[in-house]
């Protein structure tokens, strides 16, 4: 990350960056933030789900050991189950993008002067007009790869996939899910009475849904604190409703 | 009917749609990219949180109606901890895009001379060449909103913010295919409550309902039915045997 200690000093080193062709990376955070989603879809759910099982366990006082392998094991479960799940939809998520492609291509086929048309009020509307606009609607169609693309993004507003990585996904989700579902776990560590623990294992949970939920404006640049109390509150709504249910559930069996 | 009158009628009903004005719609379902891996997501998820449930009673002997009572609120929970982890990542996705947004508005205001020479680098990679070009550029350029979102979509494949899905729709087919699909494993406990080997009817239903809902995924794939049936039993199921696992490990520990 660039540190700027004014705004013209900010401006002369993107300017460098422009020049070396480093500007992506370098202002834009695209790599981290790419995944962004999956982080916080897995962090979010790793942390319920352990608050879900010490919660269960609040009330039988079983030792802190048992407490750590029972939410320990959901963790590797309930994860590898989310991962396996974002998997599956991000890879129809590209599937779904190239059968539209396959569409388009065929509309461009069968259809060219519709589609021909539809370049046309795709630049008219960028504000093109007159001798440069019919110029510019044969160059995008004289290539078909190119005239495919524009429909796409410019019609559809469908993205290409060269972004999409289900794998990478999977991986992302299922890294933060046991990473922030460890933190409510945390109290049993030092050897207390799983009772005693469950008031410290609700401030973590609550500390560590603030945390992450503020630390996303890193890559969003939205105020950390208003972030932070999002995801705060849709957490414990989530978390009571999980109580409830352990609960109720524990009055039956 | 052969297929070159099937090829004819489909043009006709595609060039209609043009007419209308709804091809996007009607040709493309461009609505279903709003909910699709949404539903996905919730309907593996809901599958393998109910079998677990199922699996983790199953050496228990607990009535039908227990079975049934804890799988249902475990669906609910769940269901809805899992939409709202759905809505946080996409807004946290779209707060993102957002936040690129503003530093290519940014980029826009401070540097015009370097983001001018990146929209000519995009627009010769089109094919635009010498005067064409110039004019380009210059249409481009004079538009402040139409710059920014050409070196968002060219740069950082990043659309418009107007033309994305609400996290509101994922997170809602999430939940609604979470608890459909997952109520599938508790269905034996419904029908045949006093059967002796339910749980292996619960396997089995487990297995259908991951078949039927990978292979429902090829209505917006252009891979075989077979094919992505079999992915999702066997990326479920090996979900759901990890979940097993560590059921039958901890009811040995507590």
């Amino acid at each position: 990350m660039l540190g700027f200690s004014s705004v013209q000093d900010k401006i002369e080193k993107l300017k460098q960056a422009h020049l070396t062709g480093k500007a992506d990376e370098q202002f834009h955070k695209l790599v981290f933030g790419r995944y962004i989603g999956d982080a916080v879809y897995g962090s979010y759910d790793g942390i319920i789900t352990s608050f879900a099982v010490v919660a269960g366990v609040a009330g039988a006082n079983l030792s802190s050991a048992i407490v750590l392998i029972l939410g320990g094991a959901n963790l590797l479960a309930t994860g590898f189950s989310m991962a396996s799940g974002n998997y599956l939809a991000r890879k129809s998520e590209m599937e779904y993008r190239k059968t539209e492609r396959v569409k388009e291509e065929w509309e461009i086929k069968n259809l060219a002067d519709e589609e021909r048309q539809e370049i046309r009020e795709i630049y008219q509307a960028k504000g093109f007009s007159g001798v440069d606009l019919e110029r510019a609607v044969e160059i995008i169609t004289s290539n078909p790869k190119l005239w495919t693309e524009e429909m796409m993004r410019g019609e559809l507003k469908i993205m290409d996939d060269k972004d999409a990585h289900p794998i990478q996904s999977a991986a992302t989700t299922f890294v933060s899910f046991v990473l922030a579902g460890a933190v409510p776990l945390l109290p049993y560590v030092f050897g207390r009475v799983s009772g005693e623990s469950f008031v410290w294992a609700t401030i973590f949970t609550v500390l560590v849904l603030f945390s992450v939920g503020s630390l996303r404006t890193v890559v969003t640049g939205r105020r950390w604190w208003l972030s932070g109390i999002e995801m705060l509150v849709i957490g414990l709504l989530a978390a009571t409703l999980a109580y409830f249910v352990g609960e109720l559930l524990g009055s039956l069996a | 009917m052969n297929q070159d009158e099937e090829l004819k009628r489909r043009i006709e009903i595609v060039r209609q749609a043009h007419i209308d004005g709804n091809e996007a719609q009607v040709h493309h379902r461009t609505w279903v990219s709003d909910y699709l891996s949404g539903a996905v997501l919730g309907a593996n998820d809901g599958i393998i949180t109910t079998f677990a449930v199922v699996a983790g009673v199953a050496g228990a002997a607990l009535s039908a109606k227990v079975v049934l009572i804890m799988g249902f609120a475990n669906l609910l929970a769940d269901g809805f901890s899992m939409a709202m982890g759905n809505y946080l990542g996409e807004k946290s996705n779209q707060e993102h895009e957002a936040a690129e947004r503003r530093r290519e508005v940014w980029e826009v205001e401070h540097l015009p001379a370097e983001e001018r020479q990146e929209i000519r680098e995009i627009y010769e990679a089109k094919g635009f060449k010498g005067e064409l070009l110039e004019q380009a550029v210059e249409v481009i350029t004079s538009d402040k909103e139409l710059w920014v979102n050409e070196m968002a979509l060219a740069e950082h494949g990043i659309l418009p913010a107007a033309t994305q899905a609400k996290p509101w729709k994922g997170a809602l087919a999430t939940f609604i295919a979470f608890i459909l699909a997952g109520l599938v494993p508790l269905l034996p406990y419904l029908i045949v409550p006093g059967y002796d080997n339910i749980f292996f009817l619960a396997l089995v239903a487990t297995a259908l309902i991951l078949f039927l809902i990978g292979s429902l995924r090829s209505l917006f794939s252009d891979r075989s039915w077979w094919i992505l049936g079999l992915e999702m039993l066997l990326v479920g199921m090996s979900a759901a045997g990890v979940a097993y696992l560590v059921g039958v490990l901890l009811g040995n520990v507590v």
